[in-house]
């Protein structure tokens, strides 16, 4: 699944290893999630919404996966 | 400016603090392991004490195997998928092999002494490492 991850994290100028603090999760999880190889549970996605302040579908992009 | 990242995936799940932890257990489990099969094999004792030796590292591993699923409860959940897929492929790959060894053994191509369970039980070990690295290189 597409999402904007690696851009909303640059904007803040946080790391992977910050990131992956602040979700309670490992920098190896936020690696694989940001290279698309790896799509993050509902719990996980909804902690990004409320870390990054915006709705799910604006940090990911169902693109094809849509109506599957 | 994005900082730069350390290089990706320099920690598979068994480098993880919470699994690292299990280390001196397992060291325990292999000085108990080496231990009893040194016993064994040079110390002259009776019957019951053979088999009593025989049967000590199997607390200790007992103990490593109650701290390490622990730790692996402990990890996120794309480290909890990655044990999960090493697993998966560790143990069809350890049945392969007991099934093969026990077919080849039946026909006479392998001698008991030669594919002893002493020598087994490290080779089912390592396939765990060989799904690990398998896994991991997925979500590389």
């Amino acid at each position: 699944m597409k999402n904007r991850l690696r851009v909303l994290r640059a904007e803040r100028d946080w790391t992977q290893s910050d990131l992956a603090e602040r979700l309670g999760v490992s920098r190896q999880t936020i690696h694989a999630i940001e290279s698309e190889k790896y799509d993050p549970s509902l719990p996980l996605a909804f902690k990004m919404s409320r870390l990054f302040e915006m709705p799910i579908e604006r940090i990911f992009d169902p693109g094809d996966a849509e109506g599957k | 400016m994005e900082r730069p990242d350390s290089p990706a995936l320099p920690h598979g799940p068994d480098c993880s603090p919470e699994t690292a932890r299990t280390t001196p257990y397992l060291i325990a489990f292999a000085i108990a392991y080496v231990g009893a099969l040194l016993l064994l094999r040079f110390v002259p004792m009776p019957r019951a004490a053979q088999i009593a030796v025989s049967l000590v590292p199997v607390p200790v591993f007992s103990l490593y195997l109650h701290r390490w699923l622990g730790a692996v409860r402990r990890l996120d959940e794309l480290q909890r998928l990655i044990t999960l897929e090493a697993l998966g492929i560790a143990y069809p790959l350890a049945l392969l092999l007991i099934m093969t060894i026990g077919l080849l053994e039946m026909v006479g191509a392998l001698r008991h002494d030669v594919v002893s369970y002493l020598r087994l039980w490290p080779l089912v070990f390592w396939l765990y490492f060989i799904g690990l690295i398998a896994a991991r290189r997925r979500y590389r």
